[in-house]
């Protein structure tokens, strides 16, 4: 007998499951919207920057709230099924659990990169056409080519972020609610509340902006912010995998 | 005999407030149907979980084909499950819950085709389920059991909610998978749905195993004599000192249990009384199934 079933198999039935549900679709329509109507708005309503990887900054505006929609999806992949009762059909045909939660975050981390990659050359294109820079905005700008970079990566592990919380807490109201904290509502209230050690915390949280002042909260270096989304991001993975080998169906 | 192909041993699955499953030791053989009976909550489903591993057990073990189930190479292809026919997201289409459940086992698509006419879906394939009814649900989850033409079969209540047509189907279909040597596991809480399909049964009552017999014997035990005569009370006394326990029923006739009619016949003749009739009652399954759960109905309702 052969060695069992490939996990690229297993990647394709959720990458199935991914495009035969409306949610897909229209968080995808939401996300296209919401983060190429702001980049092109808030391109157009910046007639000049210093520095090219600040306009390219300033067009990326949309990422912050757009991505809650590719949040959204991430939990919604694995409360879905419990919700709907799916998990037992999902459960009896992939046992292997850590393998399934896998195959689902790798299906949800490609989808946000897709996004991710084509809305970011957009909106460093709104930057080029729109926002008078000393020198002009150069896709070979090694600034410019880092702040696109992080803005990607940083869009992959939100889905990665929504899928573990999806599966830590099997709740879609919970898991939302949760993430939408954790990304967008605590790291700016911790900054703008003052004593020291909100904000000390609010820059331990998982900023999806990372390496940049946007939305009030309190700066930090590039690769600091890029561990701490990440960290977040593999740590409820971890976590998530855990529970859902303990726990029954 | 052929080696078993589901093995549950010691099984116990505790909940916070009460016992599912006790101490359940029970073999599956290939090559027939295997009634799963028992009322509402007398742990079918628990174990049927178990064996699927969705559900933890408290203690004991479960093997499918000699190994945890989790630990099957092709799942889909060795075993086929209908647990629950609500289990598929209501915004998919029938056939994007079949490909979803196909490609994770590397299974060709045509598979999906071929079990959605097997089980008359073709016309409704491309609806989302949300509208299905129930017994549409359950030939989808037939469906998604059959995919990967499996070795094993489990399935949990597959006739509840079907029209009559679908449940001679079912009934069919069962038997001649395992007519072709499969092993067929299938629950319910009724016994006249197990009377015509079923070789063997597997009786439970609150967790724990009243009956593991093949369907004859079950039948034998519980079947009597109905014998008619114009010097009843002669009859029945000598019937008695045959050793037989004898009933006065309300039309006149006697319930003779203990002897076979041949034998009831013979104690006629030998005592000179004249017999209107003679007729081996086979007991409902119905009723042996009731003399045996009578004392372990966990849901009972009250009587006024």
């Amino acid at each position: 007998m052969s060695r069992g079933v490939p996990f690229s198999a297993v990647l394709r039935s959720e990458w199935t499951k991914l495009w035969s549900v409306r949610s897909t679709g229209w968080a995808t329509a939401v996300f296209v919207l919401a983060v190429g109507a702001a980049g092109a708005l808030a391109a157009a309503g910046t007639d000049t920057a210093d520095r090219p990887e600040t306009a390219v900054q300033t067009a990326l505006i949309g990422f912050g709230v757009g991505q809650l929609a590719l949040l959204v999806v991430g939990v919604l992949a694995v409360t879905a099924e419990f919700a709907s009762g799916s998990a037992v059909s999902t459960l009896t045909a992939v046992p292997r659990r850590t393998r399934l939660l896998l195959a689902k975050t790798v299906a949800i981390a490609g989808w946000c990169l897709q996004l991710g990659v084509v809305l970011a050359a957009g909106c460093f294109l709104a930057a080029r056409t729109l926002t008078a820079v000393p020198g002009g905005v150069a896709p070979t700008d090694p600034a410019v080519l880092r702040t696109l970079g992080l803005q990607i990566v940083a869009t992959a592990l939100v889905g990665v972020l929504g899928v573990a919380l999806g599966a830590v807490l099997r709740s879609t109201a919970g898991a939302v609610m949760v993430g939408t904290a954790l990304v967008l509502v605590l790291p700016p209230v911790l900054a703008l509340s003052g004593p020291r050690w909100a904000e000390r915390l609010s820059q331990a949280l998982p900023m999806l902006r990372v390496g940049q002042d946007a939305f009030f909260s309190v700066p930090t270096s590039w690769p600091v912010g890029m561990g701490v989304v990440a960290a977040w991001a593999v740590g409820a993975w971890v976590v998530g995998a855990v529970l859902l080998e303990r726990r029954d169906v | 005999m052929l080696s078993p192909v589901i093995e549950v041993v010691a099984l116990t699955k505790e909940y916070r407030s009460r016992v599912a499953v006790s101490d359940l030791t029970v073999t599956i053989h290939p090559g027939r149907v295997t009634g799963f009976l028992g009322p509402n909550g007398s742990g079918k489903t628990t174990t049927m979980r178990c064996i699927l591993g969705l559900t933890r057990p408290t203690s004991g073990t479960t093997r499918v084909l000699g190994r945890p189930y989790r630990e099957l190479a092709h799942p889909m292809r060795r075993v086929g499950a209908l647990i629950d026919p609500r289990a598929r997201h209501p915004g998919r289409t029938a056939y994007a819950h079949l490909l979803a459940l196909a490609r994770s086992n590397a299974l060709p698509a045509h598979r999906v085709d071929d079990v959605v006419e097997l089980v008359g879906l073709g016309s409704v394939a491309h609806e989302r389920v949300r509208g299905f009814s129930l017994g549409m649900g359950q030939r989808l989850g037939l469906a998604a059991a059959l995919l990967g033409d499996p070795d094993v079969l489990l399935l949990d209540e597959p006739v509840n909610g079907l029209d009559p047509e679908g449940i001679r189907w079912v009934r069919e279909l069962l038997r001649d998978l395992a007519d072709e040597g499969r092993t067929v596991l299938v629950s319910s809480h009724l016994m006249s749905e197990m009377e015509d399909t079923a070789d063997h049964l597997v009786v439970l009552g609150r967790g724990r195993l009243l009956a593991d017999v093949p369907m004859q014997d079950l039948l034998g035990a519980h079947s009597a004599v109905r014998v008619r005569s114009p010097q009843a009370p002669v009859l029945a006394a000598a019937l008695q000192r045959a050793g037989a326990t004898i009933e006065l029923q309300i039309d006149g006739s006697l319930r003779v249990e203990g002897l076979d009619p041949d034998q009831v016949g013979d104690v006629a003749f030998l005592s000179g009384v004249r017999v209107h009739e003679l007729t081996r009652v086979t007991a409902s399954l119905e009723a042996a199934y009731l003399g045996l759960t009578g004392d372990e109905v966990e849901y009972r309702a009250a009587v006024p």
